[in-house]
């Protein structure tokens, strides 16, 4: 009678399984589409420059409404990751932000480049520290270790802490082209303080009084000062008139002809409507 | 129920045999139907759904597999053979376990998929019925496996057969218990192969004494230099003023935890030191750069910048400190009460005592545990890496005070592979697999020491 | 009695014997300096304890300012301000425990079955075995000591880009994979500990009841050994949730929903670490490390509760 009991008990759990189980894997609840799906389904993976990742991750969002269906991953890196994940094809869509070497299109010679924007580079300083406009090469100086003290440039007297990026930053490499061998070519101090990437850069120098770095337009949200260059403010109007020196290109690249969804994402950042976004923190191309 | 003993002759079947068929029926038929739905869900996740259209031979013969796998199971059940029960009790709680955790996952990313906010109450109706989801798919494999567990006596086995068991549980236990030394053996193969091209490229001597660190990942490979000395040096002079600063504090802790606190007080302290070795890292590493460097900051040097050695030694030390605390008061505690009686019997005070008796006896250990601590510093990464400042150059005074070199900044070696592995391509990645390889070796050799001077003590 | 009259040659010659050099025979200067002694000591407690209040403590008061429903349900928005909840991080920490646990546990309880209960036997029976599981033994200890970014530049080197096909790359399994190589040590010498603490009159009945080896250790050892077994996985628990170095090069950083065991992912101790440095949202950061916080100290009491209910059962043998 017991194992009757125990037999049926299972049967009955059994059936109640059947109904109940076998759960999909996971998936986020979608909202209500606000828009009609433009119907693209799968995965896009960015990969690169820090520079380029808040702008990729606002159109990639932008773009994802547009295609529920769609995700799009955007990680960091830096620069030099860009172009060897975009390479080598580890990911579908490399970010730089800045021109692509010679030495890496022989590397990778199927290696296609598309600008889809364009960035100034802004020296800034802690909000406590006001300095006159510089020149490039005053600049130069400072990040080379020459000039150790903010007084020898019309600053407050004290003396100057750098921050500056990793190696593998291309908003690094765009600063030391433009910057660092203008005129002469100096070595940034080997005792500036690295970080990692933009963001990192911004949180620093805000917060630690005396100190220098450099920063992509993107970031520049008043939580740092930025410094006029060559009596030239950093706005976006003035490196579209090409007044303000430091500017360099955002270019995203794939490995040959971009897939599908690549070509469609690069199409609606080169559209107007993704222009725009890029318009609101950097300079469009168009 | 007539309890059979497990017989050696071949398997007689008998009427009250039928009961434990129809269970095994059941878990077949169950078994089939979740393993084949199991390779169904497999082969239509988005991910391998490019994966099922080029190799649809895959597919074919994984159901071969699967249909096959079944009939022999069936028939081991059917001839009631003790092996196929262990399979399946194996089996139906492995299958089990995935769907359990496929209605967790679910539930969670329902909860916290983060598309919306989900509110406290839709919360918990969601756990209720994923607790009932759970009970229903969990059920059934656990009431089956119940149902084998239970009718053990009524499978068979023949000695040849529970020798192959045996030896073959034998066999896989040795390998897991092997498993460790492969890691290892793989580690070092695994960053060594990586490192090679440094080292035949760059050289030993000019990594480990070389001074400049450019690796010019950017300005090009020509002229770079992979000179990992500052980084040595940074690590020891952390290192150094970790000890410095928690070593006191550490055994000042222990002694105070073994002779000096009353019981009620160890019993606070003591869960208090364990929270502090929990704490995850980079708690350290936000405390540092929150709190510590304004601090820091204060201290009236030129070109202070609140980061750098001081900042990493303070926290190292309150990282090291649980450690240190632990084995000391190991090596304390194993101290011969008889020595501390006698001691004091010849009416010498407490300090006296410790600072003349136990502390001489419970030397090794402490030796021993203050090396660890040293392993510790040398390895820590993520908390140093926010506070140190990760400068190339080599660490020095910021004025005429040789103290003001701590005030400096530096970097580590562990910092050093955190910070550049992300990006580094050919040599200079290679160079950083070194320097991992030395990392390795150096802690490797820390630790084998402390451990050597534990047996030590140990045996005498 | 005073100090003076210690100052005897025969108390000198007891004395030397022990090799405790007398003062100079003042009592009152040995008790001050053994007040000023001890009176170290409590400071260096209380400094421990208070360090770990302050930082504990700042962070939790900061952190559950920005603790809410909201931030708790709703995803990271990533952006330059750190916009968004934090929880995505959540699963994805859960997904790694998962998997890392899944991955090293059979492997750790099964090394430490075999250490406790082969071991002997097999080292007397064959040279060649007692030297084995010597190696394998200094395996374990080896392991041990290694400081997490080797495992992740292992990890990086053999599962993100050796086995890039299998894992995926930048991944939950690699990251998986990685965590196992760190907790199995914990787990065997817990384990290990666990199993020599079940008291050998268990096995002997058990055997001299006709079960087999086997048999025994499923059904007497084991379950003996459970609650200290339960207590080496929940500290490795606390391991893979506290960690960063070796996650930081395993498991990618993007912050959304993990689709499954290939997706990348950013668990709860890198995302602090992200949102700390990269961004200026220092609450959000607080908030997630207090989160992290608070889960290490639930998990530290479970194991707290389940050693002293273990030892209870040991010494009372409740059972």
């Amino acid at each position: 009678m017991r194992r009757i009991l125990f037999f049926s008990l299972m049967i009955v759990s059994l059936l109640l399984a059947s109904c109940g189980s076998t759960p999909e894997p996971t998936k986020a609840p979608t909202a209500e589409p606000t828009k009609a799906p433009a119907g693209l389904l799968g995965k896009l993976s960015l990969a690169g420059s820090t520079t380029v990742q808040p702008l990729a991750e606002v159109l990639a969002e932008a773009f994802m409404d547009m295609n529920p269906d769609l995700v799009i991953e955007v990680q960091g890196g830096g620069s030099s990751v860009g172009v060897t994940s975009a390479g080598e094809g580890t990911v579908d869509i490399g970010n730089a932000s800045r021109a692509i070497k010679s030495s890496e299109f022989e590397k990778f010679p199927d290696l296609q480049v598309f600008t889809i924007a364009r960035d100034g580079i802004a020296i800034v300083t802690n909000p406590g520290t006001e300095l006159p406009s510089l020149s490039v090469g005053q600049v130069r100086d400072i990040f080379a270790g020459e000039i150790a003290n903010f007084s020898d440039v019309g600053g407050p007297d004290a003396p100057i802490t750098i921050f500056s990026r990793e190696e593998g930053s291309g908003t690094r490499a765009a600063f030391e082209e433009l910057v660092m061998e203008h005129e002469e070519e100096k070595l940034i101090s080997e005792n500036a303080l690295l970080q990692q990437s933009n963001g990192q850069v911004r949180t620093t120098v805000s917060t630690t009084p005396n100190s220098i770095g450099y920063l992509s337009f993107g970031f520049l949200d008043g939580s740092t000062r930025p410094v006029a260059i060559d009596s030239v403010e950093p706005t976006v109007d003035n490196v579209k008139n090409d007044s303000y020196p430091i500017a360099r290109p955002l270019n995203m690249m794939t490995k040959g002809a971009p897939n599908a969804l690549a070509q469609a994402f690069l199409d609606f950042i080169l559209s107007d409507a993704g222009q725009e976004i890029v318009a609101e923190d950097y300079i469009s191309v168009k | 129920m007539t309890e059979q003993q497990p017989s050696s002759a071949p398997e007689v079947m008998t009427g009250d045999v039928r009961r434990p068929l129809i269970v095994t029926a059941i878990a077949l038929i169950w078994t089939l139907g979740a393993v084949a739905a199991a390779g169904l869900l497999l082969f239509r996740r988005p991910e391998e759904a490019d994966a099922v259209t080029t190799l649809p031979a895959t597919t074919v013969a994984a159901a071969v597999v699967v249909v096959g796998l079944g009939l022999l199971v069936g028939w081991g059940l059917w001839t009631l053979k003790n092996w196929t029960r262990t399979a399946m009790i194996g089996i139906l709680g492995l299958v089990g376990l995935y769907y359990g955790t496929l209605v967790v996952f679910d539930t969670f990313a329902q909860i916290f998929g983060g598309e919306h906010i989900v509110p406290l109450l839709e919360i918990l109706k969601n756990s209720g019925l994923a607790l009932l989801r759970v009970l229903a798919t969990g059920a059934v494999p656990l009431a089956l496996i119940y149902g084998l567990t239970r009718t053990e006596s009524h499978f068979r086995e023949t000695t040849r057969e529970r020798d192959v068991t045996n030896r073959s549980v034998w066999y896989v236990l040795i390998a897991a218990a092997l498993s460790a030394i492969i890691i290892v053996l793989l580690i070092i193969l695994f960053t060594s192969k990586e490192a090679w091209q440094a080292i035949t490229g760059v050289g030993i001597l000019e990594m480990i004494f070389g001074t400049i660190w450019r690796p010019g990942s950017i300005i090009g490979v020509e002229g770079a230099q992979y000179g990992m000395l500052p980084m040595i040096v940074g690590a020891l002079l952390s290192t150094f003023g970790a000890m410095v600063l928690g070593l006191p504090l550490s055994l000042g802790a222990a002694i105070l935890l073994t002779e000096v606190a009353p019981a009620w007080v160890r019993e606070l302290f003591q869960p208090a030191i364990e929270l502090l070795a929990g704490i995850p890292s980079v708690v350290y590493g936000l405390f540092g750069m929150v709190i510590l460097a304004p601090l820091i900051r204060k201290i009236p040097v030129q070109a202070n910048s609140g980061f750098g050695l001081l900042n990493a030694s303070i926290i190292l030390a309150i990282m090291i400190l649980p450690t240190v605390t632990n084995i000391a008061r190991d090596a304390i505690r194993t101290v011969p009460k008889a020595y501390k009686e006698g001691s004091l019997a010849l009416g010498t005070t407490h300090w006296q005592t410790i600072r003349q008796v136990i502390l001489p006896a419970a030397r090794s250990g402490i030796v021993a545990a203050v090396i660890l601590g040293i392993g510790r510093a040398l390895g820590e990464t993520m908390a140093l890496i926010m506070v140190i400042g990760n400068s190339i150059a080599m660490p020095r005074s910021l004025n005429d005070n040789p103290l003001t070199l701590f005030l400096g900044t530096a970097r580590t070696l562990t910092g050093n592979i955190a910070v550049e592995i992300n990006y580094a391509t050919g040599a200079h990645r290679s160079a950083l697999f070194f320097s991992g390889v030395l990392l390795f070796f150096m802690i490797l050799a820390v630790n084998s020491l402390a451990r050597y001077l534990t047996r030590e003590r140990l045996a005498s | 009695m005073s100090g003076k009259e210690l100052s005897t040659p025969i108390a000198e010659v007891m004395m030397e014997d022990l090799t405790v050099r007398r003062d100079s025979g003042n009592l009152a200067r040995c008790k001050l300096g053994q007040v000023v002694a001890f009176g170290v000591f409590w400071l260096a407690g209380l400094l421990a304890v208070a360090a770990l209040l302050w930082i504990v403590g700042y962070v939790l008061v900061e952190g559950f300012q920005v603790i809410d429903i909201e931030f708790l349900t709703t995803r990271p928005r990533g952006g330059v301000s750190g916009e968004g909840g934090m929880s995505t991080t959540i699963v994805t920490t859960l997904y790694l425990v998962i998997f890392t646990m899944f991955l090293a546990t059979p492997i750790g309880v099964g090394a430490a079955i075999y250490l406790t209960e082969y071991a002997v036997d097999a080292a007397r029976r064959s040279k060649v075995l007692a030297r084995l599981i010597q190696i394998a033994r200094t395996g374990v200890e080896i392991l041990a000591g290694v400081p997490s970014i080797i495992y992740g530049l292992f990890g990086f080197a053999l599962f993100v880009v050796a086995m890039k096909n299998f894992t995926g790359g930048f991944s939950i399994l690699s990251a998986s994979l990685a965590g196992a190589c760190m907790v199995l040590p914990i787990i065997i010498r817990t384990s290990e500990e666990a199993l020599l603490a079940v008291p050998c009159s268990y096995r002997e009945g058990s055997l001299a009841l006709g079960a087999t080896k086997w048999q025994t250790i499923t059904q007497v050892v084991l379950p003996a050994a459970l609650p200290g077994i339960v207590t080496g996985l929940i500290l490795s628990v606390g391991r893979i949730v506290a960690e960063t170095a070796i996650f930081w090069v395993t498991i990618g950083g993007s912050y959304r929903l993990p689709t499954g065991v290939k997706s990348a992912g950013r668990p709860m101790a890198l995302h602090v670490y992200m949102l700390a440095t990269e961004t200026r949202a220092f609450e959000k950061a607080m908030g997630t490390a207090a989160i992290l916080i608070l889960t290490i100290v639930i998990l530290n009491l479970f194991i707290n509760l389940s050693s002293r209910y273990y030892s209870k059962q040991v010494m009372g043998r409740t059972q």
